[in-house]
């Protein structure tokens, strides 16, 4: 017995899909945005001259990267509710999100510190730069011509992890999937459907990134 | 010469089509799947981890309730081992599509759409779909909640909750979890207001958290529960049908349902 694979049974469902598509896009820009911040936060904590501070940036790396985003989720959603922080399904998977990518762009970012050279510091100290104008105007934009590459990686790692927002009741583009393969028990075509909307939201993102780097970064290194 | 997009495109198509045929053709087995049964000497059978009484992961991994009780009777039956394979709301048709299990027994809802894709047996149970919500809710019918509005309401993804809930409270805000434990967890810690289940679900639910759960006046929709099979398996429908109208029949059904329940089977065919 073979199965006839139909696009058809499931055309009803397609209005759905852009909200959803939409939902995973929105979703995973401000999580990758959120969690660059916070990551480079923490990057910047792990090089801290005091212990305590160092110590804690490196907790925090390892507490993130050795659990499972799902249970991050599920602890955002279905447990904070008992310590009286109540968030929707948006908010907890953006909250989870986040918090888990910047445990790994905390360490990409940590990458692109080291690469800094330490007479560029010093350089830029005895020019009378306060360590916050350092790090806007000599070391971050190294930082980020340095690790523009690995981070087109996470951008579209968290772009793929924002499917498991289905958990927490989001609709979006993984809900979608399963919700119309149980509905019209087509579930090959929607793993189709869907695999095709990740691929295209992925590389559209993509090129963008690399877009936006041939602007920031005209000559070289860019990626 | 093709464009950097064009070629991508191109590479995108086919890797839309190998993914097609592969799925196409791991599906395509010989044998029915009755033959494939008696002659494995066992019966696979596609089960849900946590919907008590019908079903129920112990921590050992055994599992148990009506429905993995009628799984037993049936491998009897036909003189075979079952086999119980853990699946979600979603699972119970893909693995009957992949032919990963031969049947699915999971207080599955028979309909005309979801036919036209597996089989389904005549029906075993016949419950309804009705809300569940914590006890200290003000609400008390389905006729209080008008068209919905400001209520939050769990149901499973995809399951006949997706259909009922939006036609009977269009106006309500759904939030969908693909399976009975998260649908519970929202509804414990108040993410969402009120849950729609099966009813008998629902009487289980609230005697196992006394004091925390009730459940609402009126009914939402009839489900008829039946064993799903793969399609185009004449021989194992046929079988399965003898032995579904036997085991209601012989009284059976009535004895084990009220085992699992605690009270008596409502009647399984509709007065009409």
């Amino acid at each position: 017995m073979g199965y006839s694979f139909t696009l058809r049974t499931i055309y009803p469902y397609f209005g759905d899909l852009w909200q959803s598509a939409l939902n995973t896009l929105s979703l995973s820009l401000l999580a990758i945005v959120l969690s660059i911040a916070l990551g480079a936060l923490v990057a910047l904590m792990r090089r801290s001259a005091l212990r305590p501070v160092r110590l804690l940036g490196a907790a925090y790396v390892e507490v993130m990267r050795n659990t499972p985003l799902l249970v991050i989720l599920y602890l955002v959603y279905f447990a904070a509710p008992e310590a009286g922080v109540r968030l929707s399904s948006f908010m907890a998977a953006l909250v989870g999100l986040t918090l888990n990518s910047a445990g790994y762009m905390a360490e990409i970012l940590r990458a692109g510190l080291i690469a800094v050279p330490p007479g560029q510091f010093e350089a830029a100290q005895s020019q009378g730069m306060s360590s916050a104008q350092v790090l806007r105007h000599v070391v971050f934009p190294q930082v980020f011509r340095t690790i523009y590459a690995p981070l087109g990686n996470q951008v579209i790692a968290v772009i793929l992890a924002s499917s498991l927002a289905t958990a927490v009741a989001l609709d979006e583009v993984a809900s979608w999937m399963q919700t119309v393969g149980s509905s019209s028990f087509r579930f090959f075509e929607t793993f189709v459907v869907a695999a095709v909307v990740y691929l295209v939201l992925c590389q559209s993102v993509n090129i963008a990134r690399i877009l936006i780097g041939r602007k920031l970064f005209p000559q070289g290194r860019r990626a | 010469m093709p464009t950097k997009r064009g070629l991508f495109l191109r590479g995108a198509l086919v890797a839309a089509a190998l993914l097609t045929t592969s799925a196409t053709s791991a599906l395509a087995q010989s044998g029915t799947a009755l033959q494939q049964i008696l002659s494995r000497g066992t019966i696979r059978i596609a089960i849900l981890p946590s919907l008590p009484p019908y079903s129920k992961l112990l921590p050992n991994g055994e599992a148990e309730g009506y429905d993995i009780d009628i799984a037993r009777r049936l491998a009897d039956a036909l003189k075979v081992k079952p086999e119980f394979v853990v699946t979600d709301i979603a699972g119970r048709i893909t693995s009957l599509q992949t032919h990963k299990v031969d049947v699915t027994i999971a207080d599955f809802t028979r309909n005309v759409e979801r036919s036209t894709t597996i089989a389904f047996t005549n029906p075993y149970l016949v419950t309804a779909m009705r809300m569940l919500a914590p006890a200290d809710a003000k609400v008390k019918s389905l006729a209080e909640m008008a068209d919905g509005t400001g209520y939050k309401i769990a149901i499973d993804r995809g399951g006949t909750a997706d259909k009922v809930v939006p036609a009977a409270f269009p106006k309500a805000n759904l939030v969908r979890f693909s399976g009975q434990a998260d649908q519970m967890s929202a509804l414990l810690n108040g993410q969402a207001d009120m849950m729609a289940e099966d009813q008998f679900y629902n009487l289980q639910a609230i005697k196992d958290r006394p004091g925390k759960l009730k459940q609402l006046d009126g009914t939402l929709a009839r489900a008829e529960i039946a064993i799903g099979l793969p399609q185009g398996e004449p021989d194992l429908l046929r079988i399965l049908n003898l032995f579904v109208d036997q085991f209601n029949a012989s009284g059976d059904n009535a004895r084990l349902f009220e085992k699992w329940f605690g009270f008596e089977q409502p009647k399984i065919q509709a007065p009409y």
